[in-house]
């Protein structure tokens, strides 16, 4: 019971931190007028963590408190949770230990982007994106290429980037942490012996 | 971060509001655009002006779907290679009719969704909220992520553009070409997030000397309460959506 | 019965190489005020962690020996629940805010709408705390905009006001200047006429031999002295710990050296300092 709870505070905490770097790191992302988003690092970052509860709540939550300024971000919950869980699973087997293992890990949130985020374009913003991708889109789908066709290339050109820098910024916090800090997080054991 | 709410709407228990905003998400989903433009968006829009600042959620409303509504209706009428009427032609450009309604139809449901969800914020205080959903059981967990975020954003907001700043008297390079400005980006964030950590143990343990998981009934210093009249509202709104949505069903079967 | 025991407690951090504290046994009467000192990086926080029940559990570690809460093992009840009965005020007073809050009033609010205390008494209990610490201008301020000194007195209110049957106070008064610290004794002392039990680790040991009963001194690892607060600051060998002895102490230790007074007992305070020697003429 206490070692729960003791666990479930610091998880807890972590929480709010990671929504605001979710939204600081994109926010720094802008103003040095990088070409990816970088909106994701708290999500990873908790789920790394925490696990993938925890993940998937930052997830839900930044969405949802950007959404009450742009509603537009609502939809995309879906997205930020996913990586969130993904981001946690990957962690759990610890491979956010590793090099090796960060790659497998920026590789499959790449994926679980994709499947999620491309449905919600598609179905609920008939193919736009509410950022400058939208240009490239239109550009496709002036081409000739289908809706489809034309948001999947959209995002594998603008998404695959970002995810691995996200994850690989997460590695390298994760190895500035202390260890005697990282020891009061619930998956310390993926990174302590 | 929070300002005080003014105006009638203001007044009103947060989850009467917060039942009036998924009812009308719901229906706009299950009825097409007429519903969503004709119906809900100008009872939105009227309900705004009893906000106490229309011009503010005008600018709002606007600033969020202006970029979004262009760019669906340019991919509608882009991809429509329907044989409806023409409205409008000029040189390639085709207009059609039904590349229009794809367009309607297409973002009506985001528009009603942006507009109660904007109205709502616009008239309601998140620790009002947050309170009046740990009054109906949910936990105080979620409240507290919630309002602890909402403090936490502007704070490190404003520690990153310290950090940016001692980063650039210090020669780092935070404009100029896109290399230059990758290897910024980590030395701005990196530090913030490390430093944010290594926090986290003190406030955790102020928090349990403060009681947060102490197993006992929390109470409330502000004094949110739901009057006759919420009820009476909440009710509405549910029946009547209830009246609806099997109507539309009717209309589905038969 | 004791309040507060500590049977034979050793504990090693996790991670450490080498223990903090060995074979710590003490026992706090109810009401008591006893003062913690020893040097910088000695185990004083580290005892204050373990008697507030944070460690093993949130400070994980080796840990042997018991803890006892009114006879109750404090490692039984869990970490949240223990807030019911202890208060625990310690160094850095910028994180302890609870992150949520608006204003100062609030604030100090939180734990009482923690503890699911009533509206109004929450009201009434706040505006007594803010006036006892002389806070009440503060009220509206944010509480993350606050100066050490007043985020200092801020944390220790928003413990104070939960009436925890027992405090422990870590360095209260770091940030704070003279009348700052009187101010902070002498909310202390009202807490002790109320009978509460008061553990406190202070640096300033002139303030301690004025208010404290008892006075426990931590040198490598272990208990060196536990007396009563005359007794520890008159003997000359607390230097050798790495502590102060009170002004008066000082100067009454080297006019007896001199050969010029002789006192009966040291004197620690300027009270017993005065009594003493108030009778004699040249």
């Amino acid at each position: 019971m206490s070692k729960t709870a003791k666990y479930s505070t610091m998880a807890i905490l972590l929480i709010p931190i990671g929504i605001a770097i979710n939204y600081v790191g994109g926010q720094i992302a802008l103003i040095l007028k990088l070409p990816v988003f970088i909106d994701v690092i708290g999500t990873i970052l908790v789920g790394a963590l925490a696990g993938p509860l925890f993940g998937a709540i930052t997830g839900l939550i930044t969405n949802l408190i950007l959404g009450i300024t742009a509603p537009t971000w609502i939809p995309y919950a879906i997205v930020n949770v996913a990586i969130g869980i993904v981001a946690g699973l990957c962690a759990k087997r610890g491979w956010f230990k590793t090099f090796k293992g960060a790659l497998i890990s920026s590789v499959l949130i790449w994926l679980v982007t994709q499947l999620t985020a491309n449905p919600v374009t598609v179905y609920l913003f008939g193919g736009v994106t509410g950022s400058g991708s939208s240009f490239i889109t239109s550009f496709l789908i002036a081409t000739g290429q289908s809706l489809w066709q034309s948001v999947i290339t959209t995002a594998l050109i603008t998404e695959t980037v970002d995810k691995f820098i996200s994850v690989f910024i997460v590695f390298f916090i994760i190895k500035a942490i202390p260890a005697r800090t990282l020891l009061k997080f619930p998956l310390a054991r993926s990174y302590l012996d | 971060m929070l300002e005080r709410k003014k105006g009638p709407l203001s007044k009103l228990y947060p989850l009467t509001k917060l039942v009036f905003l998924l009812c009308s998400i719901v229906l706009s989903i299950v009825f097409d655009w007429k519903f969503g433009y004709l119906v809900m968006v100008p009872l939105i829009l009227f309900l705004a002006l009893f906000s106490g600042n229309f011009i503010g959620f005008m600018k709002k409303f606007i600033g969020a779907l202006l970029l979004f509504v262009i760019f669906v209706f340019i991919f509608k009428i882009m991809l429509d290679n329907s044989d409806s009427q023409i409205v409008f032609q000029w040189q390639f450009i085709v207009i059609r009719v039904q590349g229009l309604i794809d367009g309607l139809n297409q973002t009506s449901v985001l528009v009603v969704m942006a507009a109660v969800v904007l109205l709502f914020f616009e008239t309601t205080e998140v620790e009002d909220l947050m309170i009046s959903l740990q009054q109906r059981k949910v936990s105080h967990v979620v409240s507290y992520i919630v309002l602890s975020t909402l403090q936490m954003i502007p704070d490190m907001v404003n520690r990153s553009k310290v950090i940016m700043q001692a980063q650039q008297a210090r020669g780092i390079e935070t404009e100029g070409n896109i290399f230059l400005r990758v290897r910024a980006f980590f030395p701005s964030l990196g530090p913030l997030i490390i430093s944010s950590i290594s926090e986290l143990e003190e406030r955790a343990i102020t928090l349990e000397v403060r009681g947060f998981s102490a197993s006992v009934q929390k109470t409330f210093l502000k004094d949110i309460r739901s009057r006759k009249i919420d009820t009476i509202l909440s009710i509405a709104f549910i029946l009547l959506s209830i009246v609806l949505l099997g109507w539309r069903i009717y209309l589905w079967l038969f | 019965m004791a309040v507060l025991e500590l049977l034979d407690v050793t504990f090693k951090y996790q991670l450490a190489k080498e223990t903090i504290l060995e074979n710590i046994s003490l026992s706090i009467e109810k009401g008591e005020f006893i003062a913690l000192v020893g040097r910088n990086g000695v185990g004083k926080t580290t005892l204050c962690s373990i008697m507030r029940g944070l460690i093993p559990t949130f400070h994980t570690g080796t840990m042997s020996g018991k803890v006892l809460l009114n006879g109750l093992d404090i490692n039984e009840m869990s970490i949240g629940d223990l807030a019911l009965h202890i208060g625990f005020v310690f160094q850095n007073p910028f994180v302890q805010v609870s992150g949520v809050k608006q204003t100062v009033f609030e604030e100090v609010a939180y734990g009482l709408e923690n503890l699911g205390v009533e509206r109004s008494e929450i009201i009434r209990r706040v505006e007594v705390m803010l006036q006892q610490l002389n806070i009440e201008h503060l009220r509206s301020k944010h509480p993350m905009q606050l100066s050490g000194g007043q985020s200092q007195r801020v944390a220790l209110a928003s413990v104070l006001v939960m009436d925890p049957e027992i405090l422990i106070i870590d360095e209260p008064t770091s940030q704070l200047d003279p009348q700052g610290t009187e101010e902070v004794f002498e909310t202390i002392r009202l807490l002790k006429e109320r009978k509460k039990t008061i553990i406190l680790v202070e640096h300033k040991v002139d303030w301690v031999a004025e208010y404290a009963d008892r006075v426990i001194v931590i040198n490598d690892k272990h208990i060196v002295k536990d007396a009563s607060t005359s007794e520890v600051f008159s003997d000359p060998m607390l230097l050798n710990t790495g502590n102060n002895l009170p002004h008066v102490a000082l100067l009454a230790l080297r006019l007896q050296e001199l050969g010029k007074v002789n006192f009966d007992l040291i004197p620690t305070t300027l009270d017993e300092a005065y009594d003493q020697l108030k009778g004699r003429e040249q």
